[in-house]
């Protein structure tokens, strides 16, 4: 006999990564496609359907319908995939071969644990398990995550810095300009952004007085009348955004992707990689997309729960409509996710790439002076126990708008990289009479 | 208010085992496709790509100390991060505001130890370690 706790661990290990993870990453990348082609006016791919060129198999299936159909190009995703195994696997000569083939595997590992403690489903009543008269599992109340474990948010951040590794090491062991100089890129990124996202979740925890995160969850999806809270971007919308954007530093997203900046570095750390061992990076990039908006959706978004303010969905649920709250919640939930990972695509495809000095500046001189502001400014609200929403709200806006007051008055750097106005332009100061 | 009915011991077991999913993940995709591949080999193939130019040198040389140094000022607020967590855990439960001394003290020592890194942060800024230009 399994304990429950156990027993919905198990379901939600094997379920998630391969019926969630695994399709949504190789279908994220066909939605990427997709809406690349939306902000460039073009169609995207719509093609590729499923008869996978063996034309003559489907006619002999009596399938005709399988060659003429294209699906919307649905089959894109899949065909890509299976493409990837048939690619040659190239390992250069002169690479560090033992590190060489550790990276791939030390980028995909952190990916794939990161998101063992996300809530997806809330906690339920399990009312126990038992064929032809042996109790197989026992009862008892559970989480409905891989690992409830009760330093939930910490774990993340802890396993999602691990990700550099991969990054650091690949690029290491290449042997090979252009992955240095992305190597190094990274790590400096990363290791910068890090800074502000830790601070983030250190001031999530200061509000909601736990690390646990589905108690994190619970806590904003009750209802303000019984002693909750409000979601998280309403106490500290100022640390959503700085938040949201450190998840695209951490992911190497646009606009902070100059690690594998292709105009630059060709294709940056993973220059060298080819075949399976370049889609590990790949599907790494993209598992730490789900994970860190399922972090975002936990810290600011109230996880599962439908709208904030009022306690919708109950806490606790049992029986077999437990079931049916479960599934609503995690639909929930996996829809914040979506839209947050259709909003980093959009930002994608709207936004140019930043300069490494400005990429720098902005984690250094700007997001971390900023957050260690509202921390102190926090703490201070809870030793003074104006700890409501609103205050938090407002003490956010207030270093918001301290912090643009100031910023014209810091220090500037030497006059390098400034703007150079080029003569005869319409920036260019009007010539005197006679020259022009 | 909820109660698990486990002890903390599953909730590894769960991450032990996600840790061999993953690591077989990776593993398995790498020598499947080192057997179904191709390989070939050149010399021209095997050679730097650098853009088409004939390459010079080796990568394993040296690169700038900024990358060093921000390092090291990572390594300074990241410690100092994580010994802030047990504070903001405990922080507002530690008692009622109206003259109570623990709580003006811990809120005073978090203040101090802030402040050390505040110092050092101050002095790097000053000293031009964020400016990459």
């Amino acid at each position: 006999m399994i304990s429950a706790q156990l027993f919905v661990s198990i379901i939600v290990c094997l379920f998630i990564p391969f019926g969630v993870m695994l399709p949504a990453c190789a279908y994220l990348i066909f939605l990427e496609r997709k809406i690349a082609s939306w902000c460039q006016d073009r169609i995207g791919p719509n093609r590729v359907g499923f008869s996978f060129g063996q034309d003559n198999l489907w006619r002999a299936l009596g399938m005709n319908f399988m060659n003429r159909w294209s699906f919307a190009g649905f089959g894109q995703a899949l065909a890509d995939g299976i493409k990837l195994f048939f690619k040659e696997e190239y390992t250069p000569p002169r690479a560090d071969l033992a590190l060489f083939l550790l990276a791939p595997v030390l980028v995909v590992v952190p990916a794939l644990l990161g998101w063992a403690v996300i809530p997806w489903g809330g906690v339920v009543e399990f009312p126990g398990l038992s064929i032809g008269g042996r109790q197989l599992v026992e009862a008892g109340v559970v989480s409905v995550a891989a690992a409830p474990l009760n330093i939930g948010v910490v774990y993340i951040l802890a396993i999602g810095s691990l990700a550099v590794y991969g990054v650091v090491l690949g690029a290491f062991a290449s042997n090979h300009k252009y992955s240095f100089l992305g190597g190094i890129r990274a790590t400096a990124q990363m290791v910068s952004y890090e800074i502000p996202l830790g601070l983030c979740v250190l001031i999530a925890i200061l509000t909601f007085q736990t690390t646990d995160a589905g108690a994190m969850v619970n806590l904003q999806a009750t209802s303000i009348s019984s002693g909750g809270g409000a979601w998280g971007i309403f106490q500290h919308p100022l640390l959503a955004v700085i938040f949201f954007t450190c998840i695209l530093a951490e992911c190497n997203r646009a606009p902070f992707d100059l690690p594998e900046a292709e105009t630059e570095l060709v294709g940056g750390y993973h220059t060298e990689y080819s075949s399976m061992k370049w889609a590990l990076f790949f599907l790494g990039e993209y598992m730490h997309m789900i994970t860190g908006s399922a972090f975002f959706a936990v810290l600011f978004l109230g996880g599962w729960s439908v709208a904030p303010f009022i306690g919708d969905l109950p806490l606790i649920s049992g029986g077999w409509m437990g079931l049916v709250v479960v599934l609503l919640k995690f639909h929930v939930f996996v829809g914040k996710v979506a839209t947050l990972l259709i909003v980093m695509m959009w930002i994608r495809w709207t936004l140019p790439r930043f300069r490494f000095d400005q990429l720098m500046r902005l984690a250094w001189q700007g997001l971390i002076p900023l957050t260690v502001s509202v921390l102190i400014v926090s703490g201070l609200l809870v030793y003074l126990q104006w700890n409501t929403w609103w205050m938090f709200c407002l003490a956010n806006l207030a270093v918001a708008i301290g912090g643009a007051a100031l910023a014209p008055h810091m220090p500037r750097g030497p006059a390098v990289n400034r703007k150079v106005r080029l003569a005869g332009s319409r920036f260019y100061p009007p010539l005197p009479e006679g020259e022009a | 208010m909820l109660t698990l009915a486990d002890s903390q011991f599953s909730a590894y077991a769960a991450v032990g085992l996600l840790v061999l999913m993953a690591a077989g993940f990776g593993i398995f995709n790498l020598i499947a496709s080192t057997l179904i591949g191709p390989r070939r080999r050149g010399k021209v193939k095997e050679m730097v790509y650098e853009s088409g130019m004939n390459p010079v040198g080796d990568a394993r040389r040296r690169f700038n100390v900024r990358f060093y140094v921000v390092a090291m000022t990572f390594l300074l607020f990241d410690v100092e991060i994580v010994f802030l967590y047990p504070w903001a855990v405990n922080f507002a439960s530690l008692g009622p505001p109206e003259g109570d001394q623990l709580s003006l003290m811990f809120l005073l020592r978090m203040g101090f130890f802030v402040l050390t890194s505040v110092v050092a942060f101050v002095y790097a800024w000053g000293k031009g370690v964020f400016r990459y230009d």
